[in-house]
């Protein structure tokens, strides 16, 4: 056995399965520190693209997503654009659009973090949930005009990869 | 009656076992390129083989893991195993100081590989079965291992590339992935490399199965 191997292996046994959790460590999403101020909205560009091994290539529109030609994007030779839009997202409201397969993604604008002289970054909180109830969700601290991508809900003989940026 | 069963080589469940062992080259050539053309279908089994590519990968650029430690752990597995047929007659053994050391050396090793392949792990955010509610706990930062994420390897798929990515900290990350919960799916975090700095991607291990 390889030692990697015998190693993630004692570590997995450790771990079990929520291990990361730390509570009463750490300050809650409603209870950031100082410095956080409100911001009353954000535009959020929202992509949706259909990702599978159907041979086709790369939509020329997600051509600028260089994301998509490393692993683990790699792993699919051909993606789709199913779907571009643009929300005005306003603090505390969350919009929503539905995804192929019934599923939905909804977006919510939770605030801004300003650290002095540091550009701030959007608070955002974003919801996967899939036709039959199942639900994934993060929450994630953006500058300005970044892209961050949540992908692998199955759709069909593929995956969907979701795209958000927000500025 | 199915006139054609499938072969017992292609109906295994592709668990993580069989991914590592394709990994370090121990299946045989058919198995590997059965198993190789089963990941071409299936899109949960390579994010798998993904994360496990990249776990070993920190493992071993950060211990500098060779061939001598390979032959370690494969040392110690071979003891655990004479040990455990040596119970009965464990009384008759006086460790010596020497034994001793040895193998106070080697549990160090393997703490150390363990310790980090944690923390790589930790990293890659192999989340499972997060509590319900959790999220708003979790809205706490990372654990400090979390780090790791942002020194991964910038091509995931090829060891020749593996020179970190425009690797961001918590500061500088134009996207920081603060919490996740997966429900009771499983998913990685990790960052690619993207236009400028690393992109940060959550990826859902999505079974397919009906909740």
């Amino acid at each position: 056995m390889k030692a990697w191997r015998l190693g993630l292996a004692v570590a997995m046994m450790g771990i079990g399965s929520s291990a990361f959790a730390q509570e009463g460590t750490a300050p809650t999403g409603r209870a950031q520190g100082a410095g956080k101020s409100a911001v009353a909205e954000a535009a959020a560009e929202i992509l949706v693209a259909h990702a599978n091994n159907s041979g086709k290539g790369i939509d020329a529109k997600l051509s600028r997503y260089k994301e998509l030609k490393s692993p683990p994007f790699s792993s699919f030779n051909s993606y789709a654009l199913v779907q571009e839009t643009t929300w005005q997202l306003k603090q505390g409201k969350a919009a929503s659009l539905k995804l192929p397969g019934g599923g939905e993604l909804s977006v919510t604008l939770d605030g801004v973090e300003e650290k002095g002289p540091k550009p701030a970054r959007f608070l955002l909180k974003a919801t996967m949930k899939k036709a039959g109830g199942e639900e994934s969700a993060l929450q994630v601290k953006a500058k300005p005009g970044a892209t961050f991508f949540v992908a692998g809900q199955r759709h069909d003989d593929g995956i969907l990869v979701l795209g958000i940026r927000v500025r | 009656m199915n006139p054609h069963p499938p072969s017992p080589r292609t109906a295994a469940p592709i668990d993580d076992e069989r991914l590592m062992r394709l990994l370090d080259g121990e299946l045989e050539s058919e198995d590997a390129a059965a198993l190789r053309r089963r990941l071409e279908e299936d899109s949960d089994a390579r994010a798998r083989f993904a994360s496990l590519e990249a776990v070993r990968e920190i493992v071993r650029r950060n211990t500098d893991v060779d061939r001598s430690l390979d032959g370690l752990s494969d040392s110690i597995m071979a003891a655990i195993e004479a040990d455990d047929r040596r119970r009965s007659l464990r009384e008759r053994l006086v460790p010596t100081g020497a034994s001793k050391g040895a193998s106070n050396d080697n549990a160090r090793s393997i703490f150390a590989i363990a310790s980090l392949a944690a923390a790589a792990a930790a990293a890659l955010f192999v989340w499972s079965h997060a509590q319900p509610g959790e999220l708003e706990r979790a809205g706490a930062p990372l654990p400090a291992d979390a780090r790791l994420a942002a020194e991964m390897p910038a091509d995931l798929g090829s060891p020749e590339a593996l020179a970190p990515a425009a690797a961001p900290t918590s500061d500088e990350a134009t996207v920081e992935v603060a919490s996740v919960d997966f429900g009771a799916q499983q998913g990685s975090v990790f960052y690619v490399p993207g236009d400028g700095a690393a992109t940060a991607v959550v990826w859902i291990n999505d079974s397919g199965e009906a909740p």
